[in-house]
């Protein structure tokens, strides 16, 4: 708590002035100028309040004494235990200048178009409790200087023979990337630091403890080393960039293959310099059940975004009414018979087959935490993912939209599409999803396949079987197709749940930071 | 002599009067609408019709001669497909003028609507679909003047303004539409959903970058060879177009 010198009141910092105020007798202070005694010494860690919920063990800093009510990572409403803590000093912050009514208003913005979020996302009382948080970020710089040598080469066929005459290039570069700013939090999820990334690293100052009156920050818990690797292969792909468009490079084809991988490597860096800031971020957090989802706003340049769950309700309603447009257009243009009813039908299985078996890949990642490089290493794999899991269903849009899907519209749509071979499509379709997707790669267990992938399957199956009996009545072509369909909107049903479990995150406590419960 | 004469010439006639006669069984003489000059046709050559059944579709294929032409067709053996039996049959017999066919096609087992000129646009293709929908199960129950008479019967409704039932077109599309607007709706979850990465690009867009160089000098190194054969293939021309075709059709196998 930083103490007014005029009434003693406690002094927080101030949007709008950009200074530290003083809600009794109005005072402002410049932060620079107010400092506790310990603030004072030239430290490499500053003292601080440690907030620890005692729920999912969440911690949060404040310079104030003041009990905390709520958790802002797991959303729980309780009374933060509270002790004296030393954190490391970060370099530089960046204050806060948009505020919370600026905050407000840009997630209101944002929320406005999600049109299918649950209602509690909008509700007044929900958004009061966004919350000035001070994010720890690494700011890595960057600086190549000196003479590079990479390679070029000019080729020219004479007769059956390719003349390739190679060449070395040398340059002299000058090149300094100052502040790509990666997350240091490990709660922090990746994917929302990104989404309101930038900040404008110009309007940096030294940090001072004071600057954290009246916010909170969160502890920086990943190394400096975790991005590094990152962010420096961004700034070796711009320089890149940058001198393969030059015209000398473009004639000696530096752009191409191993000649840019050696333009690329004669870029390296040769200097590298890793700051810890403090960014400014509004956060806010929706719990339900036993999952959260978060909000955040850019505290610098009011930029929003948001986990954002669908409301099934909400959804189906408004596919229903959507659902009536669309059938008086059906019924202008449309008449469809029975075979391709089935054939439509049976595709639109295998799209949402696709479609489950992505969200299952993307499931699998997101809960081994590959696609976040803090929290990898506060699993203890020090951030470094060894290979990014593949994503699975390329394998199945190659095989059945490369090789299949050609042959079903020309041969089968036109024709009418019954019979054995329609059958046998069907089939080999949905056994290309099932081997393709799930057991040839080996990274989707079949027991964890099995029943996301069993609805539409069965309705590929079941168009298959009836082509194959190839029935002269259309109504085991319209049964087939009416149980595909359903299959289908059942699936999809699925799929908007595993939306939202994409979209929400487990509560921290079960796999954050080791929260002592 | 002459009487010999009498006797043959009587043996030729009676012969010309039993196969002329055959020929009217199965082949109805064509009727012209001497309001309109529009023409039908009805050719039962798999002896589908009984006489009385003929002379009752007659009446109906007379009745759509206001609108257009009118065939009924009826075959045993095909040794193309039906759709261009069908096509190839009507423009022998109308040419490109407006009309529709009824074709059964027992070769083949299937019974096809084939329209052209203006009688097209009321009898769509999709029409002719849902009309073969409609009475195809007839065909299979071997009641093919019912089923004739049903399509035919349509086929005037239509053309007289009316409407015809289509149940499961309604059903069809109603469950289309549902699941259409879901996946439409999923589409935008997905476009306008919070939380996205940027990529790297977006990333170095706000990153404040000073890059200069030198103009790069090349300093020759060496030289490769690479077998690398030139292909001498060239592709054929093409020339030429097909000609346009008019009219089409629907139909159902029984």
């Amino acid at each position: 708590m930083y103490e007014c010198r005029n009434c003693g009141g406690n002094l927080k910092f101030d949007i709008g002035s950009q200074k530290l105020f003083c809600e009794y007798c109005g005072t402002l202070e410049d932060p620079y100028n107010v400092y506790k005694e310990r603030d004072a010494e030239e430290s490499t860690q500053y003292d601080v309040t440690v907030f620890t919920c005692p729920q999912c063990g969440g911690e949060i800093l404040s310079e104030d004494t003041t009990a905390a009510t709520f958790c802002n990572f797991c959303g729980g409403a309780t009374i933060l235990n509270s002790r004296l803590g030393k954190e490391r000093r970060p370099h530089h912050i960046i204050p806060f200048t948009k505020t919370r009514e600026d905050c407000r208003r840009a997630y209101a913005k944002m929320v406005r178009r999600a049109i299918f979020a649950p209602k509690e996302l909008r509700d007044e009382a929900h958004i009061e409790k966004f919350r000035g948080i001070y994010m720890p970020y690494w700011i890595y710089s960057f600086k190549t200087q000196g003479m590079v040598y990479f390679n070029g080469s000019k080729s020219q066929q004479k007769g059956d023979y390719l003349i390739t005459r190679h060449y070395t290039m040398q340059s002299n570069v000058d090149a300094v990337y100052r502040g790509i700013a990666y997350d240091a939090s490990a709660a922090f999820a990746d994917n929302l630091s990104g989404a309101i990334a930038p900040f404008y690293l110009e309007e940096e100052k030294p940090f001072t403890p004071s600057f954290l009156s009246g916010f909170y920050a969160d502890t920086s818990d990943v190394d400096s080393y975790v991005y590094e690797e990152e962010a420096q292969d961004m700034v070796m792909e711009d320089g890149c960039e940058r001198m393969s468009q030059n015209a000398v490079c473009s004639r000696f084809h530096v752009k191409k293959g191993k000649n840019r991988n050696s333009l690329k490597k004669a870029l390296q860096p040769a200097q590298t310099v890793k700051e810890l800031a403090m960014l400014p971020v509004w956060f806010l957090a929706y719990r339900k059940d036993d999952k959260v989802a978060y909000a955040v706003v850019n505290g610098q340049t009011g930029k929003a975004a948001a986990d954002l769950p669908v409301d099934m309700k909400k959804y189906m309603a408004g596919s229903l009414l959507l659902a009536v447009p669309l059938f008086f257009l059906l019924n202008l243009f449309f008449t469809i018979i029975p075979t391709r009813l089935l054939i439509l039908a049976a595709l639109l299985a295998c799209v949402c087959a696709y479609v489950s078996v992505s969200q299952l890949s993307r499931l699998m990642a997101k809960e081994s935490g590959e696609e976040d490089k803090g929290y990898q290493f506060k699993l203890g794999k020090g951030g470094v993912v060894k290979k990014k899991m593949k994503i699975i269903p390329t394998s199945i849009l190659i095989t059945v939209l490369g090789v299949f899907c050609p042959y079903i519209l020309i041969a089968e749509i036109f024709s009418g599409g019954s019979g054995l071979m329609t059958g046998v499509f069907f089939a080999l379709a949905a056994a290309g999803i099932v081997l393709g997707g799930c057991l040839k790669k080996r990274r989707i267990p079949f027991k964890k396949a099995f029943p996301v992938l069993v609805k539409p399957i069965a309705a590929v199956m079941l168009a298959g079987v009836i082509f194959v009996c190839n029935p002269v009545s259309d109504l085991y072509y319209y049964g087939g197709a009416a149980v595909s369909l359903c299959m289908v909107i059942w699936t999809l049903t699925d799929i908007i749940r595993r939306y939202n479990l994409l979209t929400m995150r487990k509560l921290p406590q079960l796999h954050k930071r080791g929260g002592e419960l | 002599m002459i009487k010999r004469m009498r006797l043959w010439a009587g043996i030729f006639c009676g012969l010309l009067a039993f196969c002329s006669c055959t020929t009217v069984c199965y082949a109805e003489p064509a009727y012209t609408n001497p309001d309109t000059g529009y023409q039908a046709v009805l050719e039962d050559d798999a002896e589908l019709l009984t006489q009385e059944e003929r002379l009752a579709l007659k009446e109906l294929l007379e009745e759509i001669t206001i609108y257009g032409n009118v065939a009924f067709k009826t075959i045993d053996d095909n040794y193309t497909g039906t759709e261009s039996y069908a096509r190839n049959y009507y423009s022998d017999k109308f040419g490109t003028a407006s009309g529709t066919l009824f074709l059964i096609d027992m070769d083949n087992r299937i019974i096809w609507i084939h329209s052209d000129g203006a009688v097209y646009k009321v009898i769509t293709k999709a029409y002719a679909n849902t009309i073969a929908d409609n009475v195809y199960q007839y065909a299979s129950d071997e009641a093919y003047y019912v089923c004739a008479r049903e399509a035919f019967a349509q086929i005037i409704s239509l053309l007289k303004g009316q409407k015809i039932a289509q149940p499961m077109k309604y059903i069809s599309n109603g469950l289309l539409a549902v699941l259409l607007a879901m996946l439409l709706n999923y589409g935008v979850v997905c476009v306008f959903a919070g939380a996205k990465k940027p990529g790297k690009k977006k990333m170095m867009e706000n990153v404040p970058v000073r890059f200069s160089y030198t103009k790069p000098l090349a300093v020759f190194s060496h030289q490769t060879r690479t077998y690398n054969p030139v292909s001498s293939s060239s592709g054929g021309g093409s020339s030429g177009g097909g000609g346009g075709r008019s009219g089409g059709g629907g139909g159902h196998r029984f």
